[in-house]
């Protein structure tokens, strides 16, 4: 059984009476693993990480490693690195500066500086003031605060924002690295989906302030790949679907593709062996692949 | 915990530099006292007279007018929030409410940056004032300054008067800064309390209005009751401490951080 780092239990929070930001939301993060935050914008992912850093006064039931959150906090926040929306960053100071003010809250040695620039590659911007910094530096830079005091929990809002292609690469690869070298546990909060797929071992998805999915990655394609597509493949998809469009919702996509909507996985061999008997030549049946992007488009618009 | 407050400190002090606040402490210090001796030297004629008696004492008396009248009030309301707007306006509070520090260490840390800022603008003042008058006799020979010794112990008092009578403004200001991220807000509050303290300077119980005690403890105060100098040195030292407390309460029951 893996220990939970981060367990929230109906989690519920707003500004305003009546409009709930986050609402009901018991998440659960797992030792060890990359937890993917996901939604779209103005979802509550920001507001649910900054009430599990105390950012905001909640006094609900928030542990951490644990410990409840409203009698441990400092304990809590010198475990938990975080990055939260964008890096804050003093810009008329240097990037060595401004993790020397960092260094000095979280009281550890002068050597860690140099070591964090290093894992995240900004060592060569490092006494340059960081108000001239590009938005990818800044993030890096906001990425090596968050390391500086080597916590053995991560909380991350979109780490990959504004970087380009090949930052988002070095970005990745760094989570990815953190994850399985350093043994850290990561929150992290996005809408790049296709990046998260890469590095998630669990995933939440939060619409509207709930809470839709949360488990490992793994499953969650199979929690929705049974009502996905079906794909056929035929020379005569006309006399196909005449055969299936009594019993199922078959659309002709053109003249050698064939979809069914909404069915699941025990009708598939069914449908085969039904085109197999009446001579119909396949060329190809599937389900169609699921990939985030497809699973999480269906859930939000649930 | 006295090594964490420490650090605290040192690293609030590292934001400071370079930044306005850290600025405006230097050019408010020096300001009065180049115009000054810049007046004593063009005007020579209309200054050097009033100035031949007691060289020291009148340069001294002519530098704190301007500094207790307006300019040290002035100065205070602009610095408490530049210094806050350090973290304003890198959108930084989330991180530094995000370090395993009690509010308090945030809290105070960041004020005793603030106090040593005022302190140095006192003592740069001061250091002007002296430098600026040897400068006026080094140009202009028929000045006493550099052949007189400097009055250094009323210096001292008198610094330390305005430096009580200031802790009250200083705090409030501290306070309400933390309380807006908008910077205009503690600036315009502050400005409107001040010119408003003059407005009402005849009433007798003038010495609990914070915002004028400056004007009070330098001023002779025709009208006013004999004690009131006195009185503000408490009246100032209760402010501040009003003030402080509220300022603790802002930052440590702020609902967003």
């Amino acid at each position: 059984m893996t220990q939970p780092i981060i367990h929230t239990q109906g989690l519920t929070f707003g500004f305003d009476k009546g409009h709930r930001i986050v609402d009901n939301v018991s998440l659960q993060v797992n030792k060890g693993s990359i937890y993917c935050f996901l939604g779209p914008n103005g979802a509550g992912k920001t507001t649910t990480l900054r009430l599990l850093l105390g950012l905001l006064s909640s006094n609900q039931d928030i542990q951490l490693f644990g410990k409840d959150l409203t009698t441990h906090r400092l304990e809590i926040l010198s475990r938990t690195g975080t990055l939260i929306e964008q890096p804050s960053l003093y810009g008329h100071l240097t990037g060595y500066m401004n993790l020397e003010i960092h260094r000095l809250a979280y009281g550890v040695a002068k050597s860690r500086i140099e070591a964090v620039l290093e894992i995240c590659g900004i060592s060569y911007a490092a006494r340059q003031k960081v108000g001239s910094y590009s938005m990818g530096m800044r993030q890096r830079l906001g990425i090596c605060i968050a390391l500086l005091h080597d916590p053995e929990l991560l909380i991350l809002d979109e780490p990959t924002n504004g970087l380009d292609p090949e930052g988002m690469i070095e970005v990745r690869n760094l989570i990815i690295s953190l994850n399985r070298d350093f043994k850290k546990t990561l929150l992290i909060s996005s809408h790049l989906l296709s990046e998260m797929e890469r590095i998630a071992t669990d995933v939440g998805i939060i619409r509207s302030g709930r809470l839709l999915y949360q488990g490992p990655k793994s499953e969650l394609y199979s929690v929705v790949e049974p009502t996905g597509l079906f794909r056929i493949e035929s020379p005569r998809t006309d006399d196909a679907r005449a055969l299936l469009c009594s019993d199922y919702d078959a659309q002709k996509v053109d003249d050698s593709v064939l979809m069914i909507s909404n069915i699941n996985r025990d009708s598939a061999p069914r449908i085969i062996e039904l085109l197999v008997q009446n001579k119909i030549p396949l060329l190809g049946a599937g389900f169609e692949s699921q990939n985030l992007e497809s699973i999480y488009l269906k859930l939000i618009s649930k | 915990m006295t090594s964490t407050f420490l650090n605290s400190t040192s690293a609030e002090l590292i934001k400071t530099r370079n930044t306005p606040a850290f600025w405006l402490t230097i050019a408010g210090a020096a300001l009065i006292p180049f115009i000054n001796a810049l007046k004593s030297l063009l005007r020579a004629d209309y200054f050097r007279p009033r100035m031949a008696e007691d060289p020291w004492g009148t340069f001294i008396e002519y530098n704190w007018q301007i500094a207790a009248g307006f300019m040290l009030t002035m100065y205070v309301i602009l610095l408490a929030t530049l210094i806050i707007q350090i973290e304003f306006g890198n959108n930084a509070w989330k991180q530094v409410y995000a370090t395993p520090r009690t509010y308090a260490e945030i809290y105070f840390s960041k004020f005793l940056i603030l106090i040593a800022l005022v302190l140095l603008c006192f003592l740069l003042f001061n250091v002007f004032i002296v430098a600026f008058g040897w400068f006026t006799s080094a140009i202009d020979p028929s000045y006493q300054f550099a052949k007189l010794p400097v009055p250094w112990y009323y210096m001292l008092t008198t610094s330390y008067k305005m430096i009580v009578s200031i802790l009250g403004i200083v705090s409030i200001q501290f306070c309400l800064s933390l309380m807006f991220n908008n910077f205009a807000i503690p600036i315009g509050i502050g400005l409107v309390l001040f010119t408003s303290g003059f407005m009402i300077r005849q009433w007798e119980l003038i010495y609990l209005y914070p915002y004028i005690h400056p004007f009070l403890v330098y001023f002779k105060n025709p009208g006013l009751p004999a004690s009131t100098a006195t009185n503000v040195i408490w009246a100032s030292w209760a402010w501040t401490a009003i003030a402080v407390f509220g300022g603790y309460l802002t930052v440590a029951l702020r609902r967003s951080r």
